[in-house]
């Protein structure tokens, strides 16, 4: 019995010490953080923006004014389905591919237009993606994007992270992705992603992407790009506007007021009354003025009310205009109008479901903007008018 | 090193002053295998990671398949098969005190019969007990050790069971008490960190489908509120019953509302997509970031977790053990413990022979098959006791009245 | 067979001096510090003194029992000195000659006289090196009983406090007391002391380490199940809730017990600093405690299985420092671990000439250097240096060595099998301090089962009016 005791551990130790099956060291790993896919002659391209370690204090010490502080490198690889993509882009890294830590990914009109579905179940399947990485859209192809040293950052996917955390374009994660393709309102909605032209006498990889327009996804496709002032419509109904400052014109005087959005709040509430089916959409926003290029006095109460009327008429166009867009010209509800409808009108839903496609062009839609300008800065008048005495 | 200390020499095997904190109360207590005491707070605190511990994984995804949108509500209904499980161990208890199930059932419906019902216990037993370290295992080889042989993972944790088995009820419940307080604490600090992430809008559509689906979805929670009849196997190791009913409800509550909480914060942050994840926990907890340096912290769950699983696994492992030398009316269980952990590996590998097994065995019939066993079997017994205890008392009656 | 143990028969003394003295002699021969001092009395009867020069105060004895026996013709029971004890065995004389005081023999009489003249080299009260406090008493247990027993008296004034002495070990014969409360202490617990301390047959006692391992209930268990203390305040508060000490002569250090793993979290100062100071630094213990025994464990495991959880820019920085390592995280906390383990006892060897120099070394060598030269990484050297932190925080040294052993295995066990392994490892921990009885309360009270009562010392700090006991 003691030799049994005493043999426990030894033998224990044996069956652990014989192979530690999951170990793999942080040097053997290829981090990768950012993923870019492209379709291009029927195959699928996965591009990987894989993190270069150099030891602090050893690698770049012959850097030039703009030289970036961490250094990352791209990898692409195609194949018919992502899955094979993934594999045989495993082949060409001599390191683990770790997919832990990739917080974007990005996925190119052309690729959009395929349908996108394919990637979601990849994204939601493989165990090591993030469910909170966001997804973006690019105009042209996405390795492009990914190739980009970025100055400012530690990697361009560093800054488009940052950029998806300061609200400029809209916030998806690929969970969310997935709930806004899979719900009933079938549609999604993605920054889209342009490179900016680089300095002359940088290289020419050493530029950031940036933000410009949305791309719009019907079922799984991708069907268009909407650029400002349009898009700040589409921002606006889909409760993602943020970081904006919207020009407001006040006529008959020349000029204009610019105004910085600080909160706002679009409430969607359906309503069905005998069979006839509309949608309120209650816009609630404060905003602080920034520019004041006419010779108004903001002082004025009543200078200050007919701004917030100019201001909520603005609004209200470009939200009609979006919901135009969207009823009249594609035809698919972006807006998340079959989500509320659902949730409060169960029933009536579960019986107009399939007829939802037909439904939706006729729906009658109703915004109200409330706009309240409650700051003015750090003046009150106008400033820089030259000869201001002569008043 | 395993319970009784030598001295080097006398021949005591335990110190006078421990034998006199542990003297055993109650008539019937002779016949228990193990003669360790624990409290009733203990009681409670092994109780409850043994039903929410395998829980937490399935139940979202299974009441989000039969209930949609009002999934929350379910284990509220399957609280009602625990109160009735609580109802009858707790009645058996007072109707033959110091006696677990196997033993009373012998009393109540005579010897062969009594057995019969003993021997089916225990050859469920180690069906759930393999059941559930398949599940440990299939868990921790998918989500944290993809590589590690399926025998390592589950081996280790069995060892590691049967040591705390082997150390007497005291141990076990000493250590459920400091697992235990520290799963709460930290399971709550993962549910504050979420709730920025919530929507409580997804609590609508109400009652989409209409009552029924909210039936069969209860049925899921039902089976694992059933197992709270291993209070039926447990009470009699209990001194100082004062307050048993309370402690025992208080438990059910915090049962109740913690697997309620978990389904919420599934539907918040899921939705709809919630019976389309194999874990959809695991999922809450990987989308949990706080300001760009508390990522991912599903590894850090899943260690939590392995605390609860532990316990249940032991908890099972004791009552089988207890109940199979019970049954053959041996004075000690300690020796039949290493022996009955290997077989229940072996049930482990033959339950179902791949992952998806488990969810289809985990979903339909396995709830039905559960409580049949845990809920049904026990209430059949306790009605017999009832109606043996009210003749004798007409009897007694009638001959006072001779 | 071992003659160093006197198995002396229980010879009376027979009275006839001649005899006698051949007896002692005989037993004294080859101890040239026993000093066999014939003279006559003044009523000329012949008498040996016999007594032991480095333990008996000579100049006492000539003082307070020669001359007057030389001179005045009194009878030896009339000396005045107290206590004065009788003997009448072989056996009693010698252990008397043996415990300093000084044996006198008369010729025709039976019974022989000891006088207690003990005097031996002392120690003055120092204020104890490894337990030194900010706030608090600054003396210290010495080698001698009789002086430690008075430190304990003089801080508990009442007939209360009682202390048992036996002598221990059949070689070196060493006094041993028991001291308890009683009325605060349960008399079964007493007993079952006595009990213990009866069965235990030791050939030597030197230290009380020797009387701790034989009557824990588990010997075989890293963690102390006896607090060993150079503090009397330590003894006396724990006596006063109801706890006993065991007092070895020849050795600074005292045992107590029954206690639990919060009792080695605990110092002295918590009660002789404000509350919320001593919470927090109760608190700050815990954490570092826990942190001691899993911290590199706990980074092994995830920088090696679950690189996911570490935040990004962290891992990068990391996989930057690690990028010329040649070896593995688990190989590179082991070498280091062991390194700072060696660095430590060898600290503890040193003469303090030495010791900065050796500080020094460490700190160039294995901080700078070693980096440098790409043997570990920076990462791992923060962490073994934060382990070794933790572990000087905890008060009780003999409960740091069981998280220093323990870091091993569990190092082990985190790299084969990650957080899952390291988490294995802590529940057979704390099966092992379920199952720990320190006579037998239980180790993990009052968590573990909870007592209410005694709960609000291990999470606060209760006033001196509100302690439990």
């Amino acid at each position: 019995m003691r030799i049994c005791r005493v043999l426990l551990l030894p033998i224990l130790s044996c069956v652990l010490l014989s192979g530690c099956w999951d170990r793999i060291e942080i040097n053997d790993l290829a981090i990768v953080l950012a993923t870019g896919i492209d379709y291009e002659e029927g195959k699928v391209q996965l591009t990987s923006q894989i993190f270069v370690p150099r030891k602090a204090g050893g690698g770049d010490s012959s850097g030039s004014g703009g030289s970036p502080s961490g250094v990352t490198m791209i990898r692409t690889a195609e194949g018919r389905t992502i899955a094979e993509a993934l594999n045989r882009l495993q082949r060409k890294v001599p390191r683990n591919m770790f997919w832990g830590h990739c917080e974007v990914i990005i996925i190119s009109e052309q690729a959009g237009k395929r349908g996108i579905r394919e990637y979601i179940d990849f994204f939601l399947r493989y165990p090591q993606f993030r469910e909170h990485a966001y997804v973006f859209s690019s105009e042209k192809a996405a390795k492009d994007i990914l190739a980009l040293l970025d100055p400012l950052e530690r990697s361009s996917a560093e800054s488009l992270r940052e950029m998806a955390n300061l609200k400029l374009g809209t916030r998806v994660t690929a969970l969310e992705l997935a709930k806004s393709i899979e719900g009933p309102s079938s549609s999604a909605i993605l920054s889209r992603m342009l490179v900016l032209p680089p300095e002359p006498d940088q290289d020419k990889l050493t530029t950031t992407p940036y933000v410009k327009g949305l791309s719009l996804y019907n079922k799984d496709r991708y069907v268009k790009t909407v650029k400002e002032p349009m898009s700040v419509g589409v921002l606006l109904l889909a409760k993602e506007l943020n970081n904006i400052i919207m020009p407001v014109e006040f006529k008959p005087l020349e000029g204009s007021f610019s105004i910085r959005l600080i909160e706002i709040k679009t409430a969607l509430k359906p309503r069905i009354v005998n069979q006839h089916w509309s949608m309120k959409v209650d816009i609630q926003t404060n905003g602080e003025v920034v520019l004041n290029t006419t010779d108004a006095n903001l002082t004025d109460p009543a200078v200050l009310t007919k701004l917030e009327q100019e201001w909520s008429a603005k609004l209200t166009s470009l939200a009609y205009d979006a919901i135009d867009l969207s009823q009249k010209e594609l035809r698919s509800d972006f807006f998340k109008f079959a989500v509320e409808f659902r949730r409060y009108y169960p029933k009536q839903w579960k019986k107009q479901e399939k007829n939802w496609e037909t439904l939706y062009p006729e729906l009658d839609v109703e915004v109200k903007v409330d706009a309240h300008v409650v700051r003015t800065g750090k003046s009150t008048g106008p400033q820089g008018i030259p000869n201001e005495d002569e008043t | 090193m395993y319970g009784g200390v030598h001295h080097r020499g006398t021949n005591r095997t335990r110190p006078i002053y421990t034998q006199a904190t542990n003297a055993t109360k109650g008539a019937g207590s002779h016949m228990l295998t193990d003669k360790g005491k624990i409290s009733e707070t203990q009681l409670a605190f092994m109780v409850f990671p043994a039903i929410l511990a395998t829980a937490i994984l399935s139940v979202p995804g299974i009441t989000m398949h039969y209930a949609g949108h009002d999934m929350w509500m379910t284990p509220i209904l399957g609280s009602l098969v625990g109160l009735a499980a609580i109802g009858i161990s707790i009645g058996l208890d007072r109707m033959y005190p110091g006696k677990t199930l196997i033993q009373s059932s012998v009393s109540i419906v005579g010897r062969i019969p009594g057995k019969l019902f003993g021997l089916i216990y225990i050859a469920f037993l180690p069906h759930l007990t393999g059941l559930i370290i398949r599940e440990y295992g299939e868990f921790i080889v998918n989500n944290a050790l993809p590589s590690t042989p399926l025998f390592v993972v589950m081996g280790t944790m069995v060892v590691v069971c049967a040591i705390n088995v082997r150390l007497g009820i005291e141990v076990v419940g000493r250590t459920s008490q400091v697992f235990v307080t520290l799963l709460i604490v930290l399971l709550a600090l993962i549910f504050i960190l979420l709730i920025g992430e919530l929507n409580p809008a997804e609590l609508f559509p109400f009652m989409e489908k209409g009552p029924i689906p909210l039936f069969t979805g209860a049925t899921a929670p039902a089976a694992w509120f059933s197992e709270y009849i291993v209070l039926a196997f447990l009470l009699p190791y209990v001194n100082q019953k004062k307050r048993t009913t309370r402690v025992m409800m208080g438990s059910l509550v915090l049962t109740t509302t913690a697997m309620t909480v978990t389904n919420l914060f599934c539907l918040f942050l899921i939705g709809d997509l919630t019976d389309t994840f194999v874990f959809p926990v695991m999922i809450a907890a990987r989308y949990i970031t706080i300001a760009d340096f508390l990522q991912h912290i599903e590894s850090l769950i899943i260690a939590v977790w392995i605390f609860g699983i532990f316990v249940k696994i032991s908890v099972f492992l004791y009552i089988f053990a207890t109940s199979t030398a019970e049954w053959f009316g041996l004075k000690d269980y300690k020796p039949v413990v290493v022996p009955l952990s290997f077989l229940c590996m072996v049930f482990a590998y033959w339950v179902v022979s791949g992952g998806s097994g488990i969810s289809s065995l985990v979903s339909a019939s396995a709830n039905l098959y559960t409580i049949s066993i845990l809920l049904i079997l026990p209430a059949m017994i306790y009605g017999v006791a009832w109606l043996k205890k009210g003749w004798a008392h007409v009897r007694k009656n009638r001959a006072s009245t001779d | 067979m071992d003659t160093s143990v006197i198995s002396q028969q229980e010879l009376p003394l027979t009275g006839y001096l001649a005899v006698d003295q051949e007896m002692l002699r005989s037993v004294f021969a080859g101890c040239s510090d026993i000093v066999f001092h014939t003279f006559q009395t003044a009523c000329l009867t012949s008498a040996l003194c016999v007594y032991c020069v480095g333990l008996c105060d000579t100049e006492r004895l000539e003082r307070q029992v020669l001359t007057p026996l030389q001179e005045t013709g009194i009878e030896a029971a009339q000396v005045p000195l107290a206590s004065v004890k009788h003997v009448e065995t072989t056996t009693q004389a010698v252990q008397a000659i043996l415990e300093g005081e000084a044996l006198l023999l008369l010729d025709g009489s039976k019974v022989g006289t000891a006088y207690p003249l003990y005097q031996a080299a002392n120690r003055s009260t120092e204020e104890p090196l490894a337990e030194s406090t900010v706030r608090g008493a600054r003396d210290g247990f010495t080698e001698s009983l009789t002086m430690n027993m008075s430190l304990l008296r003089k801080r508990i004034k009442t007939p209360a406090l009682k202390i048992h002495t036996r002598n221990m070990g059949e070689r070196t014969n060493t006094s041993v007391s028991l001291i308890y409360m009683e009325g605060i202490i349960d008399p079964k617990l007493v007993k079952e002391v006595e009990v213990r301390l009866d069965d235990l047959k030791l050939r030597d006692v030197l230290e009380s380490q020797y009387i701790e391992e034989g009557i824990v209930d588990q010997r075989y268990s890293p963690f102390p199940q006896m607090i060993a203390t150079e503090r009397p305040d330590v003894v006396a508060s724990n006596l006063l809730e109801g706890r006993f000490a065991i007092l070895v002569d020849g050795t600074p250090f005292t045992l107590i017990a029954p206690v639990t793993i919060f009792s080695m979290l605990q110092s002295p100062e918590d009660y002789y600093q404000n509350v919320f100071m001593s919470v927090f630094v109760r608190w700050l213990r815990y954490i570092f405690y826990v942190l001691s025994m899993l911290l590199p464990s706990a980074y092994v495991a995830i920088t090696t299985f679950h690189q996911e959880m570490i935040p990004t820019v962290l891992l990068l920085s990391i996989a930057r420092a690690r990028e010329e390592i040649p070896f593995p995280a688990l190989v590179e906390a082991l070498i280091m671990e062991i390194a700072f383990e060696a660095l430590r006892e060898a600290g503890v060897r040193l003469p303090k000439q030495v010791g900065s120099a050796v500080s020094i070394v460490g700190a160039l060598i294995i901080g700078q250097a070693a980096t440098s030269a790409g043997i570990v990484s920076a990462p791992m050297i923060i962490i073994v240096a934060i382990t070794g932190i933790a572990s000087f925080m905890i008060p009780r040294y003999a409960a740091s060595i069981a998280t220093r052993l323990l870091r091993f295995p569990m190092m082990f066990l985190a790299g084969t099998l990650g957080l899952t392994g390291v988490m294995l490892g802590v529940i057979l921990v704390v099966i092992h301090l379920s199952s720990l009885r320190s006579f037998g309360t239980p180790y993990l009270s009052p968590v573990a089962p909870t007592m209410a009562k005694e709960l609000k010392d291990v999470w606060w700090r209760p006033s001196p009016r509100n302690k439990p006991h």
